[in-house]
């Protein structure tokens, strides 16, 4: 069952800044979809397109089959009760001055879910789902580590038991140790609560190990969607080739550096707005079609899509 | 040690303390950790085990108070960096210490434009040496000596691979991305020809594909000019990657030292074994990663034995109580953990 579809969904701030450009996708319900993509690229304005948090400039938002873009605030509350986000970083995204009590149990506060003794019992079983221990409801967010801050922030985001949890570089700002714990703390919670992910990272390892389908974002739009088995294996995208060449191996014996990789980056190599929008960093972009017509994201093989002229369909090994 | 590498930078036995609102945190605790001329050196560890205090304690820029050094003692080319002061400090980091730090943002000023600033930077390092007459009786005019730092940045520019360097050195630093200005940065740190380059996480804010580039660049500059570098990271992928020999920090020691492929291929200390089992690899099915259990102990009151010891499955009693002695399992390659004392190699 679809749970989310995005269809051809634009933001543009002030009139010229294409941040999501014709975004489309779907997302099945407990799947873990990843977005990934380079700081500029989009991503983050994706996630808080989804609920309203800023508003579309155009395109369509289906929640459950149900389109969001034309409810008016009132109706979209209890749509925004099934759809939480999980901020990046656990250090500016809690309130300092007030406590873990205040800060789980303030979702079911607004939503008017619960107060008093009945509140204090759900903040307990929260803290003790997220691994916080429970007599800790009146400490500040100060007196706790940053993987412990960001389980708080995760358990503010589930007591409201929604469907659909989109995680903005949820471990981005922790050490890899502590990493590895949240990252397996949202597994347990996604296999008992049934959630829906939406994972947003720039980091590949995490996506590989986290997700189920990812799409790559580049300067606003889809450049190359599909199952993380197949993309990870046989990357179609220009782009998505350099980016799985350049993450530095721990494994001394794989020479990353000795390989040629993409030139320049977004802000030194701008798009003009014609023609592929990754050509002017791509390595292998031609005169012609690559710098006149804006390739379509159109289907490799089974269960993979890119958005260039030079995948041919009929080269792809399936 | 092989008998032909000549060490740069010795750091013997430094206990360094921090004095805070809450107490006084012991934030190094004997760190011991040779960097030989040519070296690429990647220091790694997780925040707050004490990395970035212990490399900048080479060019002694950990300001004081609030921090303390207690014991030891940090011989850059054969002299004890803590024993000095004032002309004498500045002295030897204008002619041998360059330094990156992390985040490109704040790095530059951002009122000035590139060419104000590197300008400065030249002049400031070559005033230094005018300053004990490493160039008595030959001063230039001031315009000439501008124009002459001018041309210099702009080579420096243009090695680290600004294009157009010429049209370029006049911009501001929000004109530039990331990536553009930790090569400004780059350049600024090698402009005085340093023998050590301290790099301080230069990659941790910027995307992987611009990472890349970077490396490549740090990578180049060692063959290019007679450099030795000290690459903090949290990243043990970007170690492996760029560097010869490794160092992994835990709670302010030096636990694992040795050459980036045997230190990874065969961890010996169980942190490091843990920290390369926490990153995420493509053979480890989902929901299977394993963490290190627990987390950093505060400093403030620091186990008494080995620091690693309250998260460590392998740990004894003898751990809780004794700080370990560092063994060397091989010519080169150390581990402070009693698990390997029965390897230890008899000097």
């Amino acid at each position: 069952m679809t749970i989310l579809e995005l269809r051809n969904l634009t933001k543009v701030f002030g009139g010229r800044v294409r941040a999501v450009d014709d975004v489309s996708l779907t997302i099945e319900a407990g799947a873990t979809f990843g977005l990934l993509g380079e700081s500029g690229s989009g991503k983050s304005t994706l996630a808080r397109l989804i609920p309203r948090l800023i508003e579309p400039t155009s395109g369509e938002i289906f929640f459950e089959g149900k389109p969001l873009q034309n409810l008016r605030e009132r109706d979209l509350r209890p749509v925004r009760e099934q759809i939480q986000i999980v901020f990046q970083n656990p250090f500016s995204s809690l309130n300092p001055r007030m406590t873990v009590r205040e800060l789980i149990g303030e979702p079911l506060y607004i939503h008017k879910r619960a107060s008093g003794a009945a509140l204090d019992e759900q903040v307990r079983e929260m803290m003790r789902l997220v691994g916080l221990n429970p007599e800790h409801t009146n400490r500040f967010p100060h007196e706790f580590s940053g993987g412990q801050r960001q389980r708080i922030g995760i358990a503010r985001a589930i007591i409201l038991r929604p469907k659909l949890l989109i995680l903005d570089e949820p471990t981005s700002a922790l050490d890899v140790s502590v990493q590895a714990q949240v990252l397996n703390l949202l597994i347990d919670l996604q296999r008992t609560l049934h959630l829906t992910y939406l994972l947003i990272t720039h980091d590949l390892s995490v996506v590989r190990y986290m997700c189920d389908d990812v799409a790559l974002m580049y300067l606003g739009s889809i450049v190359e969607q599909g199952t993380v088995q197949r993309i990870f294996r046989q990357p179609a995208h220009p782009y998505t080739q350099a980016l799985l060449r350049d993450i530095p191996s721990t494994d001394p014996d794989q020479r990353m550096l000795e390989s040629v990789s993409l030139e320049a980056d977004i802000v030194s190599a701008p798009w003009n707005g014609q023609g592929c929008r990754f050509s002017p960093r791509c390595p292998v972009a031609q005169i012609g079609e690559c710098k006149t017509v804006e390739p379509a994201l159109v289907e490799v093989t089974t269960g993979q899509r890119a958005a260039c002229h030079l995948v041919k369909p009929h080269l792809v090994t399936p | 040690m092989t008998q032909s590498a000549q060490p740069l930078v010795e750091i013997r036995d430094l206990f360094t303390e921090m004095v805070t609102f809450d107490g006084v945190s012991k934030v190094l605790n004997g760190v011991n950790l040779t960097i030989n001329k040519g070296d690429l050196l990647g220091l790694v560890g997780e925040t707050g085990c004490g990395k970035s205090v212990t490399a900048m304690t080479i060019p002694r820029l950990v300001p004081q108070p609030p921090a303390r050094y207690t014991r030891g003692q940090v011989l850059f080319r054969g002299e004890d960096m803590l024993t000095k002061q004032g002309e004498e400090l500045r002295q030897t980091r204008a002619q041998h210490i360059g330094v990156v730090f992390q985040d490109p943002m704040t790095g530059l000023n951002p009122v000035f434009t590139i060419e104000q600033q590197m300008v400065d930077a030249i002049l400031t390092r070559q005033q230094s040496l005018h300053a004990t007459g490493f160039f008595r009786g030959w001063l230039p005019s001031n315009r000439e000596r501008r124009r002459q730092a001018r041309e210099r940045a702009i080579q420096l520019l243009r090695r680290v691979g600004i294009p157009e360097p010429e049209k370029r050195i006049n911009a501001y630093p929000h004109q530039f991305s990331g990536g553009m200005r930790q090569r400004v940065l780059i350049a600024m740190a090698i402009s005085g020809r340093p023998d050590l380059l301290i790099a301080d996480e230069p990659t941790t804010a910027l995307d992987v594909s611009v990472q890349a580039q970077i490396l490549r660049l740090i990578a180049e500059l060692v063959r290019e000019i007679d450099l030795t570098v000290l690459l903090i990271t949290h990243n043990i992928g970007v170690v492996a990657q760029l560097c010869n020999r490794i160092a992994v920090m835990y709670a302010g020691n030096v636990v694992e030292s040795g050459p980036t492929r045997e230190v990874l291929n065969a961890p010996k200390h169980p942190y490091t074994q843990g920290l390369l089992q926490a990153i995420p690899s493509e053979d480890i099915a989902r929901g299977e990663l394993v963490g290190v259990a627990g987390s950093v102990p505060s400093l403030l009151t620091p186990p008494p034995g080995c620091r690693f010891a309250p998260r460590c499955a392998h740990a004894t009693d003898r751990c809780l109580t004794a700080f370990p002695r560092t063994i060397a399992v091989t010519s080169q390659h150390e581990v402070a953990c009693v698990l390997h004392e029965a390897e230890a190699k008899t000097a």
